[in-house]
């Protein structure tokens, strides 16, 4: 194996431009992992920490601009009121050395259907923008996901940034693991309360070949919820709750059945939702 | 004077009569009432600086010149036919030295394995590569391409249970007329329960360093007992004893799975012989849960008839168990004697699946009957309308109902009384009312029995010279329990020394200073007397030279926190007085453990209460407390057996509600055989813990009057917490952990 | 192919030659020989590995050797200075934070992570800053308190 351990953007397109398919490395957690137990060989590794430029957020007007080296401690620290669902996501990945080292970048980019800072990003309706040589293009996370660790990232592309707007209204993130810490989710729900254009929006992990929206969920509670207080009727949060239970595209595996997964995904809908109402007639009132 | 006589002997209930070296001159018990200085105060571990600061040396860090590393490969189904195994190839690699498979006449004997051609597990050794370095050897792993053709297998119960797929004979054991008290009984109640495949996971995996040389064969080993490891190096490579060296000067954790020298130490040593370099081979973490332990799964069904007063009147056990350790049934050990019953009946079956064979872990066997039989008492109460902890002080007895032999001590109603009192069990029920939170809670115990007397046989030597530094030479090995300080503690104590006088060795069978393994929680109760014994040796012959030194009768002399001490008071001199004129010369001391009381059983007791709150939407089950009291005898260190006891609970917990292994139902391969997605507890999910004893010594057990504690904390946890579900849900989860699918379907 | 690189441990320079997937575990216990930190599962589980890189714990399995050059690296071989035990070490034996004392390393490490970056947490702080650092043998319990007294007696020195 060689290790090309670029320092600049360009060098790190570059790099990847003469070595399409190399392994690339920000924090190294999931990785490394998959080398030492060989599940993993790779020729060529480029190890991107050296590039300091995807290691930064920046803001324009509405929209929050992250590097896709940001670990996750910083993105805890610093965005935890511009992006409370990713923080509050952010928060639950492994423990605060892994958090330390893993970053939103490599979450995107290992598309794993498990990935705890999907959901957020992908309820607040995030963009991806890649880099190669051959310039950049702007992926909507709905679509660069494509399957289970699956995405549209090109043999020569890289991850450069992740987008997404400011946000406009509560954010919730909840997840169920199988013990309080250092878990990799049975499912997990991000639900995205937007109070300007008066819309919910709901994404699901670990119950689908990818993070799944639930559009039907979506569209009933946004019709349902009064915007001017924030309430919201017991049977539409049900009935809310119920879709989103019926988005899910889950599976039995090692972590959960189906069936548990889509009850407890309707438990957290309900509860998410609720809490995310609770916080908007607080500041309602 | 020492003899030999004829003694009964105990490992984890297992009786044996042998020929056992007893001492005269073994000093009385400690008197009940009898102030101690050392023992029974809190004390930090003797080799504590050494772990904390990095310098330990465990098996797994031992680096020797021109050491080779060894890489495993295992099989990756069920159940198969090795077809290709591209030795060549792995000898062509850079740096590999050996290869071994199943075709190879290994120098020692095995009944099978340990390299199979047809593996009946997933995860069995089918091949070992020795390289210069350990990439080498996992190059060499990947160059034998294995190829392997699938052969049916069988890991579901019922389907084993069809088949009669039993391994040896069924167990049964009764007394009395069962069938016919159940049927007079006034009130019955049938349970079945399931308990889950657990793995030990200690911290450091499976692994030895063997070395074979002309003179004499070296063998670091990750193991719980050295001498039986030495005993099983010398028999299988047929050397002598004296012969074999093995060392463990740390051991990463046990908890049962780590006995004997390990197939690690036999393929290593037989590398070694056929390298002639040292060679290392430490199970990765894969290897580990997949093939270096397991606490079997059991199904088990308890009927218990009782008076309409709650007087048991007949107890019936039945149990399942999937693939446990062969020879040995202990699962119904709880059902026949836990309460009073005159009628009682347990029936053991082992099915041989496709399935890793159980071994030991933390309490094996018993805490999964107790698990089940504890349950069923709760239903018992519940049924009768009788408070829980009322119906087990109603059926307490005092007596090994087997044998119909008294124990040497039983302090289990004060237990119960204790363990009422911390936890605030009589207003349980409060915590019914509905709670702001959501969360539905609720208050469950469950009673401990246990063996843990120990016995011969058990020797140490203490040897104290010029320097003034007494040296306790033993033979046990300390995998984490405290032992050695244990042993340091009782030593001082008796020899009327600071602590900071008294060093303590173990780990190494050079010396010839027999210990036994640490399991079955015998490791204290065994050791500490013979420590005593060497102790009050070495302090008769002090008082002697005291009296030649100060021209005082030895009589009248006493060694008290390193001063002598004439019994007027007229004499007080530092004892480096006396050892300060030895010179190179020595005062040595040996001791040994006496034999266990004639007539008696030696059991250690307790109670533990657990409150959970679960929540009824995601299924999640915390356990916010357990109240734990146990009867133990002496507790010589508090520190250690406190933090004994929480490991204890800790083990049990996730027994109950997150440790499982799973298996892909269409290969038998386990898909949680890493640490990922096998939950071990971190210390995010520790409840809060209250810890007590009933500190009364075993006086008629030995001169100590100690009892062992490796077992008793994990026993009843798993029960405590099923019962505090029942108590909170009104539903009971017929198989555990009460995972959160589980506790959902339970609910729904 | 391997790499010639240099790796600061414990303030000392280490020459190695390495191969570029060799993780900063294996390369600190073989080639350098410091075997304080473990390998309990070289997959990020148990944290048995964590040194400090730059002050900062990391699980050194699953770092790329060569993605420490330049960076300072401690184990806890260099956590106390001369002969002296670090507080957190003293404490941890006093409060009974140690059993078979595999995870040991790793815990120290983490623990004064935390407190360079925090020096007086919560019990809650400390619970999520020791959450990657399993312990099989204890439960925990003696952990939690030997980080809490000496956060306080830091503080108290510095105070």
């Amino acid at each position: 194996m060689t290790v090309l351990r670029p320092a600049t953007l360009a060098a790190a397109l570059a790099a990847r431009s003469e070595h399409p398919g190399a392994l690339l490395v920000a924090g190294g957690t999931d990785a490394m992992v998959a080398i030492n137990s060989g599940r993993l060989r790779a020729e060529v590794t480029v190890d991107l920490t050296g590039v300091g430029e995807l290691a930064s957020w920046s803001r324009s007007g509405s929209t929050i601009r992250i590097g896709s080296g940001l670990t996750y401690t910083r993105l805890i620290a610093e965005l935890g009121d511009l992006c409370p669902g990713l923080a509050m996501a952010s928060r639950t990945v492994g423990s605060p050395q892994i958090r330390n080292r893993g970053t939103v970048g490599g979450n995107v980019a290992t598309a794993s259907p498990a990935g705890d800072a999907l959901p957020p990003l992908v309820a607040a309706g995030a963009v991806i923008e890649l880099a190669s040589t051959d310039g950049v293009r702007r992926v909507p996370i709905g679509a660069f996901l494509v399957g289970p660790k699956r995405s549209l990232l090109a043999p020569n592309e890289l991850i450069t940034a992740i987008e997404l707007p400011v946000a406009r209204g509560p954010q919730q993130f909840s997840k169920v693991g199988p013990r309080n810490a250092m878990v990799i989710a049975v499912c997990s729900l991000a639900v995205d309360v937007d109070v300007a254009s008066r819309r919910v929006a709901v994404a699901i992990g670990s119950a689908g070949p990818t993070t799944l929206r639930a559009l039907e969920a979506e569209a009933v509670a946004s019709a349902a919820i009064d915007w001017t207080t924030g309430a919201l009727g017991d049977a539409d949060l049900a009935r809310f709750a119920a879709l989103v239970a019926q988005a899910a595209r889950p599976i039995d595996d090692v972590r959960g059945t189906a069936a548990y997964r889509r009850h407890a995904l309707a438990v957290l809908a309900r509860r998410s939702l609720g809490w995310s109402l609770e916080a908007l007639r607080r500041a309602v009132a | 004077m020492t003899r030999l006589v004829r003694s009964i002997t105990e490992m984890e209930g297992r009786f044996e009569e042998k020929w056992v070296l007893v001492s005269d001159d073994e000093p009385e018990a400690w008197a009940s009432d009898r102030p101690l200085a050392i023992v029974g105060h809190e004390t930090p571990r003797t080799t504590g600086p050494t772990r904390v600061s990095g310098a330990a040396r465990y098996t797994t860090d031992v680096s020797l010149p021109g050491m080779l590393h060894v890489a495993a490969l295992r099989s990756p189904l069920a159940h198969g036919r090795v077809t290709g195994l591209n030795r060549e190839a792995a000898l062509a690699v850079p740096g590999v030295r050996a290869v071994l498979d199943s075709t190879d006449t290994l120098s020692f004997r095995s009944r099978s394995g340990p390299l199979y051609a047809e593996p009946e597990h997933a995860g069995a050794l089918l091949a070992v590569v020795a390289a210069d370095t350990l990439v080498a050897a996992r190059a060499g792993v990947k160059a034998l391409a294995l190829t392997i053709d699938p052969l049916p297998f069988v890991i579901d119960v019922d389907e084993a249970f069809r088949d009669q797929r039993i391994d040896g004979e069924i167990a049964e054991e009764s007394r009395g007329d069962v069938d016919a008290a159940l049927a007079g009984a006034d009130v019955r109640v049938e349970l079945t329960v399931e308990t889950p495949t657990q793995l030990q996971t200690a911290l450091e995996p499976h692994g030895a360093v063997g070395w074979w040389t002309e003179g004499e064969l070296t063998c670091w080993v990750s193991t719980q007992g050295i001498f039986d490891a030495r005993s099983e190096l010398a028999k299988r490579f047929s050397v002598a004893p004296e012969r074999v060296r093995v060392v463990a000067d740390f051991i990463g954790g046990g908890f049962g799975a780590k006995q004997g020298a390990g197939v690690e130490a036999l393929l290593a040593v037989e590398l070694s012989r056929r390298t002639g370099r040292p060679v290392r081979f430490i199970n990765d973490r894969h290897g580990e849960q997949l093939d270096a332990g397991s606490r079997p799964a059991t199904r088990q069904t308890v009927r218990l008839g009782a008076t309409g007063q709650g007087d048991l009147v007949a107890i019936d056990s039945e149990v399942l168990t999937s693939f446990g350790m062969t020879g040995w049934r202990a699962v119904n050990t709880p059902a026949m004697t836990l309460y009073r019953c005159a009628n009682a009946r347990g029936v053991e079956a082992n099915l041989k699946l496709h399935l890793r064979q159980g071994n030991a872990f933390r309490a094996p066997m018993v805490l999964e009957g107790v698990t089940a039989v504890e349950q069923a008492m709760d239903e018992l109460a519940i049924t009768l309308g009788i408070d829980p902890l009322d119906l087990r002080r109603r059926n307490f007895v005092d007596v090994d109902q087997p044998s119909g032999l008294p124990y040497t001590s039983n302090q289990l109603l004060a237990c119960y009384d204790r363990v009422a009192e911390l936890s605030g069990w009589v207003g349980r029920d409060a915590l019914l009312e509905p709670s702001e939170d959501g969360l539905l809670r609720g208050m469950g115990c469950a009673t401990q029995i246990w063996w843990g007397g120990g016995g011969p046989p058990s020797h140490a030597t203490i040897r104290i010279g010029g320097d003034g530094i007494a040296t306790v030479v033993t033979g046990i090995q300390d995998i984490g329990t405290g032992t050695l300080t244990a042993a340091q503690m009782v030593a001082a104590e008796e020899l009327g020394l600071p602590l900071d006088r008294v060093r303590v060795t173990g780990g190494d069978t050079r010396p010839n200073v027999y210990g036994p393994v640490a399991g079955g929680s015998q490791t204290s109760p065994s050791v500490l007397p013979a420590v005593r014994g060497a102790a009050a040796e070495v302090k008769r012959t002090l008082l002697q030279l005291a009296g030649d030194v100060f021209e005082a009768a030895p009589a009248d002399l006493d060694l008290v926190n390193g001063r002598f001490r004439s019994s007027d008071g007229a004499l007080d001199e530092p004892y480096t007085e006396v050892t300060g004129k030895l010179g190179n010369a020595t005062v040595d001391g040996s001791g040994m453990r006496g034999a266990n009381p004639d007539g008696m059983r030696a059991n250690t007791f307790g109670c533990q209460v657990a409150q959970v709150a679960v929540d009824p939407g995601t299924g999640e089950v915390r356990v916010e407390h357990v109240w734990a009291v146990h009867d133990i005898g002496r507790v010589i260190n508090p520190l250690g057996a406190r933090s004994q006891v929480e490991g204890g609970i800790l083990q049990g917990m996730a027994f109950a509600l997150s440790e499982e292994v799973a298996f892909d139902p269409t290969t038998g391969v386990p898909t949680n055989a890493w640490l990922d997605d096998y939950k071990i507890p971190s210390i995010a999910d520790v409840p809060a813990m209250t810890i007590a004893f009933v500190d009364v010594p075993d006086t008629a057990l030995n001169n100590v009057g100690a009892k062992g504690l490796g077992e008793p904390p994990i026993i009843p946890t798993p029960a405590a917490i099923a019962n505090a579900f029942r108590h909170a849900t009104g539903r009971r989860a017929l198989a555990l952990p009460l995972t959160r699918a589980r506790v959902v379907e339970t609910l729904a | 192919m391997k790499y010639s690189t240099t790796l600061n441990v414990n303030g000392i320079d280490y020459p190695v030659e390495i191969e570029a997937e060799r993780s900063l575990l294996s390369v600190v216990r073989t080639e350098i020989g410091l075997t304080g930190p473990k390998e309990g599962c070289d997959d990020s589980e148990c944290g048995a590995c964590m040194m400090l890189l730059d002050g900062k714990a990391v699980n050194s399995c699953s770092y790329l050797a060569l993605q420490a050059q330049g960076h300072k690296i401690t184990t806890i071989e260099g956590l106390s200075e001369g002969d002296d035990l670090h507080p957190l070490q003293a404490n941890f034996l006093e409060q009974g934070g140690v059993q078979c004392g595999f995870c040991t390393p790793g815990m120290l490490i983490s623990a004064s992570a935390l407190l360079q970056a925090n020096p007086s947490p919560t019990e809650d702080e400390v619970r999520i800053a020791l959450s990657g650092n399993l312990c099989r043998c204890t439960g925990y319990d003696g952990i939690v308190k030997a980080v809490l007294i000496t956060a306080g007696e830091l503080a108290a020195q510095g105070a």
